[in-house]
């Protein structure tokens, strides 16, 4: 088992998806009609991204005891769909950041939604991320960096520092999500798809 | 997936990785494999056993029936049959992404032609999607249609 590998995907993101996301993240008013089936669109392609990438993680490190013989990639893809799901759950911060959801109605609490989370750190300020004891316990984070320059993913229990660039994405295997702080010397902008796993839901035959 | 007898017979069938293969959940019986109405091969199964034979990823409609294990009663059939069906690509590229997707299109069209319903799944789909789209191939989507059955799973490189 390989779970406690970390995987980053440099230019994953591109400059005019992540002035996407920004404005709208920055935006107190809903999109116009135009603007919010270009925000729909370019959002289902990062979902769609996003989850080949967890097939891909998946695939390739088996990190869960129930994929470790999966011999073909269509095993995979099948247990990944009945089995994965973005999850948000509350977790803990230290410092009242800005964060949205990436729902294009609504700016509601990331607590509540399953979407994937925004969160703008500002100078000097820290993202601390600490996974609820109640949450699932298999659970992949996908931390997409819009923007922002010099960033530390600091995984405290690990002691290791991961820097992260502009549009990289940096996939947190599950046995690291449970606590790490994202520093940034700048005003920055991260995106984090929080994967749940749960093996309970998968049907070997009737895929 | 389940055999279409399945309150009777139970067992279950799938196409994927090159073979058909028949595991008996419950029960014994005298299986016999058809590809078309060619007939194949037979096995006699017991609960939890299974037998396959190979399908060379080639789409086509297969027949299982299920005897005594005498082979004097015919207790039920299944048809696994491509029209209809669910049929899901997982290709890999024998050479560029390209030349890939431009033959997993015509293999998409080829099975449209026999009534099934396309699904692709491999990494960059993403950027191929409006011509899927245009083609009415599916794409799949994390979290949806997790209980979606694909009777034809075809994973072989283009």
């Amino acid at each position: 088992m390989t779970g406690n590998f970390i995987k980053t995907h440099p230019g994953f993101l591109e400059r005019g998806q992540a002035e996407q996301i920004i404005s709208h993240f920055n935006s107190n008013n809903y999109p116009n009609s135009g603007e919010e089936s270009d925000f729909l669109e370019m959002k289902e392609v990062l979902d769609q991204r996003v989850f080949e990438k967890v097939v891909d993680f998946l695939n390739t490190y088996k990190p869960l005891s129930i994929i470790e013989n999966f011999e073909t990639l269509g095993e995979t893809l099948r247990f990944a769909q009945q089995c994965c799901f973005i999850y948000s759950g509350s977790f803990y911060r230290e410092l009242q950041l800005a964060c949205a959801s990436l729902s294009t109605f609504d700016k509601i609490l990331y607590s509540e939604t399953k979407e994937p989370i925004v969160i703008k750190i500002g100078d000097e300020e820290q993202f601390v991320h600490k996974v609820d004891e109640n949450g699932p316990r298999n659970m992949l984070d996908f931390l997409v960096i819009v923007q922002g320059d010099q960033i530390n993913i600091n995984f405290r229990k690990q002691e290791n520092i991961v820097k992260a660039n502009p549009g990289e994405l940096v996939i947190i295997p599950h046995l690291w999500t449970n606590e790490f702080t994202v520093e940034s010397q700048d005003t920055a902008y991260i995106m984090l798809y929080r994967i749940a796993v749960d093996p309970s839901r998968y049907e070997i035959v009737d895929f | 997936m389940r055999i279409q007898d399945f309150d009777k017979i139970k067992a279950h069938v799938t196409f994927s990785r090159s073979i058909v293969r028949v595991f008996m959940e419950e029960g014994e019986f005298l299986v016999k494999f058809f590809r078309g109405e060619a007939f194949t091969g037979e096995s006699i199964l017991r609960t939890l056993e299974w037998r396959a034979f190979p399908n060379d990823n080639v789409l086509g409609d297969w027949k299982i029936e299920f005897w005594d294990i005498e082979g004097k009663s015919l207790e039920g059939v299944h048809h696994h049959l491509v029209h209809g069906s669910r049929v899901l690509f997982v290709p890999s590229p024998k050479n560029t992404n390209l030349s890939m997707v431009e033959k997993l299109i015509q293999e998409c069209r080829d099975a449209q032609n026999k009534g099934a319903k396309c699904w692709v799944f491999f990494e960059g789909a993403h950027e191929y999607g409006d011509l899927f789209k245009k083609e009415g191939i599916n794409l799949f989507k994390i979290g949806g249609n997790t209980r979606m059955n694909f009777p034809f799973i075809i994973e072989k490189e283009f």
